[in-house]
């Protein structure tokens, strides 16, 4: 993570962002909650990662709104986990989510003058 | 490996969770940390290092918020009552003492309350019976609740305040009445025609007298026990019974649960008040002896009342001055108690009182310290809910909602108790005198005592809720997030030394006071009384109507005397230590204008043996005489006090007293020692003794004293045997031995002692459970400190000193609040308690010393659990 970013900044981020990079995991194939959180300190290079009290109760709210189901499952030589896998509403908040942060992504680009190289 | 599931289960412990939900959280959780843990182990850290990182990972107090964010918050917080219920079932042991406390405290309470509201709230079972009040003498000596048959009715013809006034006496008559041919001992309660008309009561059978006038001074009012003690036969109205010579024809039941207006016996039947009364009682305006009771008229205040009875006093006091001067009359609530009790029983009802408040505060002390404690286990929750955004007020709800379940158990409990104990103590009658009926102590709740119970029940819950729901409710949600979460903080220990400072002083205090009681009847025991009580009998006798009494009483004194082991007998209207009548006032001849040469003095009138079968020692002069009879110049033996007082350089023999009472000028012929006249507890009175002989008029009903050879007890049929051959007519009544005259004295210090110690026990076992309670809290939450001193070396001896160091000290505390309280009230007591000095050395080092003692005895058997852990067990959760 960027040192400049203040810690505040960085929670709103976050906060902001969080749905979305679950969702976006869960996309290709049903994974655990570790694995979750494993993938997304290892894809964002160490920048982002979250700890278990923010990470479950996001997991719990998703799954409530039917977003996501999660499923125990018992794999031969390995213990019993809990994998989430997105829904059909749940892939179509993704898209809309998806939609919504490029144009966020796009607007704030704009504003600030980022250019992608 | 870390137990992990165990890890989480803690830290969600203080979630109110559908229990199945709760264990997939648990395991989804647990299965996480646990591949964290091995991740890091994989990457190269130590067992320690995963261990610990993983840990600060699995946060802190954030991971229950999140979860109760995304578990519905609102849905948790509805559910208050299960809850709470729940929450005290997990803390059941904390619970069961503080709800056992709590019921054993209010028991006591409900009991002191019973008994204050029979005693003195109360009314009798009339129509409205805040509209009625007593009208009482009043005389520069003192007030009396009696006034005499031609005032009472002087008063009921002249006055405009009340709808009706009625009269009663508080005495009571015992006497034999011929059912058929069944023979009962009839208590019987004498009335004016109109009583139960003033009363407003109904009759369940029959009819009441029929006015105040029209009484053909032959009828009788059964009460409702006791006609269903005859059988409950309608047929029993308009049949004549017989006592002695008169006879009655019984004329209607009184209602069920009407006792009349006399607290402490169950009247049988009510007569009017002409049937079997002397003439004296009829016609002399001297002889006071009946309580007139009106009914205010509707629109009539009691401040009204009292002013035309004022005004008809003056009247009174001018028209007769022999027998009025000096008298006005007053306006009271009619009370159950005749106003000489009243005064008693008011202090006795309020040392109760006050007694069973103290009790009572030491009881929640307990319930406030358990809930502390629950406070301390469920900060993490108090903090979560805080942080969730629940409001003070549902926090404070929360807490109530706990507090309430305890106090509505405890009080309940409590009240049963009470219920059960008060039943019971109505089939318990004890007979204070031979030939007078049994008490009756009927102290069963009302519903004023159920009213006054809810109302301390809900005063309760207010206070102790509002405690630590002050202390839980201002969280400190940084403190919490930050991990500082499990531990009761100093704020706590204070909180809960301070209680337990409040119940050693609460306990110490009424300790205190049941040494003080102790003390006072060893003093009470060792009282010179002046006379010797040894092997002495006594009965009063009310003579035959048809035989002269003077006659009579010579007759009963000779054939009494008569009986093999009676080595002698004598007569008198008063025995020492029941002194009966009012005083006379007296002045020395020649001081009768002076304005301090009047003073109230008691007599008696005594028989010419009197002082030698006393053994009262004649100190001057002589005894009365045969020479001293009715047309012989008046004479008295006075006590070496009244001799003192009237003529303290002087000889008081030959000089003389003028009496006020007939305006009579007597002459001191003796004197004798000082003794005790009506208490033991009474100051050196000044008392003056007359010839009965000279006084036939007032010899009605005279006592028997007589002497035995052996154990006094044996002469008790003898004597009544003897007097009954000689006229089946006469009737004794309070046969008693001296001993047990004395211990009769002793009854009403014995009985506060026995409550007061009994209340002071249980304070003492209430703040011991307050100080088990408070150091097993304050060592279970030093465990660790505790664990870390024991693995470095210190011995278990010296840790548990340091413990009981600091419960000597808050004991200690307590008990010099209490000690120094205690010294104040034996002070405020010394007039109450006989002989007690404002320092009782010997009771403050008694209760001292057993205080620190049973608290430190207490403090180590909490402690030992703990201090005997091992150290590794101690030093595990660090």
């Amino acid at each position: 993570m960027n040192r400049s970013v203040s810690p505040i900044l960085d929670r709103e981020l976050k906060k902001g962002s969080a749905e979305l990079l679950l969702l976006s995991l869960l996309e290709a194939r049903p994974r655990h909650g570790y694995e979750i959180n494993k993938l997304i300190e290892s894809e964002s290079g160490g920048a982002l990662s979250f700890n278990v009290a923010s990470l479950y109760p996001l997991l719990y709210r998703l799954e409530k709104r039917g977003w996501i189901q999660g499923r125990w499952i018992d794999r031969a030589g390995q213990r019993r986990r809990r994998y989430y896998q997105l829904t059909a509403q749940g892939r179509k908040v993704l898209r809309a989510q998806r939609n919504n942060w490029k144009a966020f992504v796009a607007a704030v680009s704009r504003i600030a003058g980022v250019r992608y190289a | 490996m870390h137990n992990w599931k165990q890890e989480i289960r803690s830290r969600l412990s203080g979630l109110d969770m559908d229990p199945s939900r709760e264990a997939a959280i648990i395991e989804e959780l647990s299965q996480y940390a646990t591949d964290r843990y091995e991740d890091l182990v994989r990457r190269g850290l130590t067992i320690l290092e995963a261990t610990q990182r993983t840990l600060a990972e699995l946060g802190d107090a954030r991971l229950p918020v999140g979860l109760a964010q995304a578990e519905e918050p609102r849905a948790l917080l509805s559910r208050r009552f299960p809850f709470a219920l729940r929450i005290l079932g997990k803390y059941w042991k904390p619970t069961t003492v503080a709800v056992i406390s709590l019921a054993v405290a209010m028991a006591a309470g409900v009991a002191g309350l019973s008994f204050f509201n029979a005693l003195l709230l109360r009314p009798p079972a009339a129509a409205s019976p805040a509209r009625l009040v007593t009208l009482y003498d009043r005389t520069p000596t003192g007030d009396s609740q009696n006034m005499s048959l031609p005032e009472y009715k002087f008063y009921r013809d002249n006055n405009q305040a009340f709808s009706g006034l009625a009269a009663f006496n508080y005495g009571i008559s015992v006497g034999p009445f011929n059912f058929d041919t069944r023979k009962e001992m009839v208590v019987t309660s004498a009335v004016s025609g109109n009583y139960f008309e003033v009363l407003g009561v109904r009759p369940a059978r029959g009819r009441f007298f029929l006015g105040d006038e029209s009484v053909p001074n032959r009828e009788m009012v059964l009460s409702y026990p006791f006609w269903q003690r005859l059988g409950g036969d309608r047929a029993i109205l308009g049949k004549t019974v017989k006592s002695g010579k008169d006879s009655v024809v019984i004329v209607g039941i009184a209602p069920q649960g009407f006792q009349g207006t006399v607290v402490g016996f169950s009247i049988d039947g009510w007569v009017a008040i002409r049937m079997g009364d002397n003439a004296d009682r009829m016609s002399s305006r001297d002889n006071r002896w009946l309580t007139p009771v009106g009914r205010l008229k509707s629109g009539v205040s009691r401040e009204q009342a009292q002013a035309e009875v004022s005004t008809l006093a003056q009247q009174l006091a001018h028209d007769f001055p022999a027998s009025n001067k000096e008298h006005t009359t007053g306006i009271r609530p009619l009370t159950m108690l005749p106003m000489d009790q009243l005064r008693l029983a008011r202090m006795l009802s309020w040392t109760v009182m006050g007694v069973v408040f103290l009790v009572l505060l030491a009881a929640c002390a307990n319930v406030v310290n358990l809930l502390l404690g629950l406070a301390a286990a469920r900060r993490q929750e108090m903090l979560i809910r805080a942080a969730l955004g629940a409001s003070w007020r549902t926090l404070a709800g929360q807490l109530l909602g706990e507090t309430t379940i305890i106090c509505v158990a405890g009080g309940l409990i409590g009240f049963c108790f009470a219920w059960v104990g008060l039943e019971r103590l109505l089939s318990f009658r004890p007979v204070l005198f031979n030939g007078l009926p049994p008490l009756l102590l009927d102290f069963r709740p009302d519903w004023r005592v159920v009213a006054m119970t809810a109302a301390v029940i809900l005063v309760l819950t207010a206070v102790i809720g509002m405690l630590p729901a002050l202390q839980s409710s201002t969280p400190n949600l940084a403190g919490a997030l930050s991990g500082e979460i499990t531990g009761g903080g100093t704020g706590k220990r204070r909180a809960r030394n301070i209680l337990v400072i409040i119940q050693t002083a609460v306990s110490t205090l009424v300790l205190v006071g049941a040494g003080l009681c102790f003390r006072s009847i060893e003093y009470l025991k060792r009282v010179p009384l002046g006379f010797s009580a040894r092997n002495l009998v006594f009965t009063y006798i009310a003579g035959p109507d048809d035989m002269h009494p003077q006659s009579f009483y010579e007759a009963v004194r000779r054939e009494a005397a008569a009986i093999p082991g009676v080595s002698a007998a004598t007569l008198s209207t008063s025995l020492p230590l029941s002194q009966n009548g009012p005083p006379d006032r007296v002045a020395p001849e020649g001081l009768e204008s002076a304005k301090d040469g009047w003073s109230p003095v008691f007599y008696n009138l005594v028989d010419d043996n009197y002082f030698s079968v006393l053994e009262l020692p004649l100190l001057a002069g002589r005894s009365f005489d045969s020479t001293d009879h009715e047309h012989s110049p008046e004479v008295m033996v006075i006590n070496r006090t009244l001799a003192r007082k009237y003529w303290p350089q002087q000889d008081a023999l030959g000089k003389r007293l003028r009496i006020e009472r007939g305006n009579r000028l007597v002459e001191v012929v003796g004197i004798v020692a000082d003794s005790k006249y009506d208490d033991l507890d009474e100051p050196q009175l000044p008392f003056m003794y007359l010839a009965v002989r000279q006084h036939p008029r007032e010899a009605t009903d005279l006592a028997l004293t007589v002497a035995t050879t052996g154990q006094p007890r044996l002469w008790v049929e003898p004597i009544l045997n003897r007097i009954h051959k000689m006229s089946p007519e006469a009737y004794c009544f309070l046969t008693e031995t001296f001993e047990d005259q004395i211990n009769l004295s002793l009854l009403l210090p014995r009985i506060i002692l026995v409550c007061v110690t009994g209340f002071g026990l249980l304070a003492l076992v209430l703040s011991m459970a307050g100080i088990y309670a408070t150091t097993s809290y304050s060592v279970g939450e030093r465990k660790k400190e505790i664990g870390i001193r024991l693995a470095l070396g210190a011995q278990p001896r010296q840790v548990m000193a340091s413990l009981l160091r600091q419960v000597t000290l808050v004991t200690g505390i307590g008990l010099a609040a209490g000690l120094a309280v205690g010294v104040q009230m034996s002070s405020l007591l010394g007039s109450l308690l006989y002989g007690i000095r404002p320092v009782e050395w010997p009771v403050l080092i008694a209760v001292g010393a057993s205080t620190v003692s049973i608290a430190l005895a207490t403090a180590y058997s909490a402690a030992r659990p703990w201090v005997r852990i091992d150290p590794l067990e101690a030093v595990r959760h660090m």
